[in-house]
């Protein structure tokens, strides 16, 4: 498979076709980044299409001191605070209100799984969507650069400029917030679901 | 936590160096507040993986594929407007030209030059008699046979003299000709290889055409 940055020489060339497979490789990465980020999905669509087109106007510019994808990272988080400083917005949190079982059945991860087993999927998907979206910027975007894809801490430090230590720092805070917020939304889901239990006669 | 912190982000995400391991290792044994924040934090990092994200349809617009320019486009206007004229010249004096090639060309000079690159007859340009075309052949053609190859230089030459003798009509016929020809050759090198065979076999004709003069002079 040829590299990124052999694809990064074509496309800066002006071979187009190159930054189409740049593109079809980082796309999916990169909408989840800004997904994540926004937690609005039409929004965030809308940061991936501008990024790869900041990065393509770019191209030029990128002398390759990083990686391609850590630049591409940069772009889009900074595009993501952009749009969040304009919109004087903060990350969204969905909740799995109003759950309709057809749609569910449709997103069924597999044949064999149950909707039981889908709802709980669901929720903790937003349960962990909601407690993300309470942690300080710089906390989240570290957790999610970390657990999502996979960077070094030495690469999440260059993306987000700042040093080795701060990177390590803020992902053990981030993590100890987490693991407070999610402890207390478990506990919340598991007293809904005793007295969900209790109200439908134990029959559920 | 003590003051391991920096350590025990490094071992949780495997990015420890292999001494720091073991001192966090030995660490983890002894002390429990720390083992059980690292088993805490695996279950964070394990709860974090259930956030899903949308199958978004791809927003990006592939930019499409560079133009595949016709072969014909590729060839300078003046290398054009010359294998037109060339091919039209040589059409036009057709019926004499083969058969002087026919009937005094050195054999290995033929056999090189008609073989490879037939050029089919086309029809002369209105106004232009048959001894017309036979001068103009020979003197531009020449001009072309000075070289050895199709000169962006020469070929210009050629064609600023036809404008300046006021070859209009004919350079417009010729112009026309080569745009709504179909050749078979879809690339640039072969057609200019076929260009340059046809000069050779021009260069032939003339020659011929030459001797011929020179014959009936004498």
């Amino acid at each position: 498979m040829t590299s990124d940055e052999e694809l990064v020489a074509l496309a800066t060339a002006g071979d187009q076709d190159a930054f189409n497979q740049l593109v079809k490789r980082w796309e999916r990465p990169i909408f989840a980044l800004a997904y994540r980020t926004l937690g609005r999905e039409e929004e965030a669509r809308d940061v991936v299409q501008d990024a790869f087109l900041r990065a393509y106007r770019g191209l030029k510019g990128f002398k390759g001191e990083a990686k391609f994808s850590s630049w591409l990272y940069r772009i889009t988080l900074n595009l993501c605070r952009d749009w969040m400083r304009k919109e004087r917005r903060a990350p969204v949190a969905q909740t799995p209100e109003g759950v309709d079982p057809i749609d569910l059945a449709d997103q069924q991860a597999a044949p064999t799984e149950s909707v039981e087993d889908l709802v709980a999927r669901r929720e903790m998907s937003a349960a962990v969507q909601m407690a993300m979206a309470d942690l300080p910027e710089e906390q989240r975007t570290a957790i999610m650069l970390k657990e999502y894809h996979g960077l070094t801490f030495q690469e999440i430090a260059e993306i987000l400029d700042c040093p080795l230590s701060t990177v390590k720092t803020r992902l053990y805070q981030g993590l100890s917030v987490l693991r407070r917020r999610l402890e207390r939304q478990q506990a919340v889901v598991a007293s809904f679901r005793r007295a969900t239990y209790s109200a439908s006669g134990g029959s559920r | 936590m003590c003051d391991q912190r920096e350590r025990v982000i490094d071992y949780l995400y495997d990015e420890a160096a292999p001494a720091d391991r073991r001192v966090v290792e030995a660490h983890l044994e002894s002390c429990s507040e720390c083992r059980e924040e690292m088993r805490v934090f695996r279950r964070v990092r394990e709860d974090l993986l259930a956030w899903e994200v949308p199958n978004a349809q791809s927003v990006w617009t592939p930019f499409a594929p560079q133009p595949v320019m016709p072969w014909h486009r590729l060839i300078p206007a003046w290398a054009m407007a010359t294998a037109a004229g060339l091919m039209i010249i040589f059409g036009s004096a057709g019926g004499f030209a083969a058969a002087t090639l026919l009937s005094s060309a050195p054999a290995a000079t033929t056999a090189q030059a008609v073989e490879p690159a037939p050029v089919a007859p086309l029809p002369a340009p209105a106004g232009l008699s048959d001894d017309e075309i036979v001068r103009l052949v020979r003197r531009e053609t020449a001009r072309i046979a000075a070289g050895t190859t199709l000169e962006a230089s020469q070929a210009e030459r050629l064609v600023a003299a036809a404008a300046s003798e006021q070859w209009g009509r004919l350079q417009e016929y010729l112009t026309l000709v080569a745009r709504e020809r179909e050749f078979e050759r879809k690339t640039t090198e072969q057609t200019l290889g076929s260009l340059r065979l046809q000069v050779q076999t021009l260069e032939a004709i003339v020659a011929n055409l030459a001797t011929q003069q020179g014959r009936g002079q004498q």
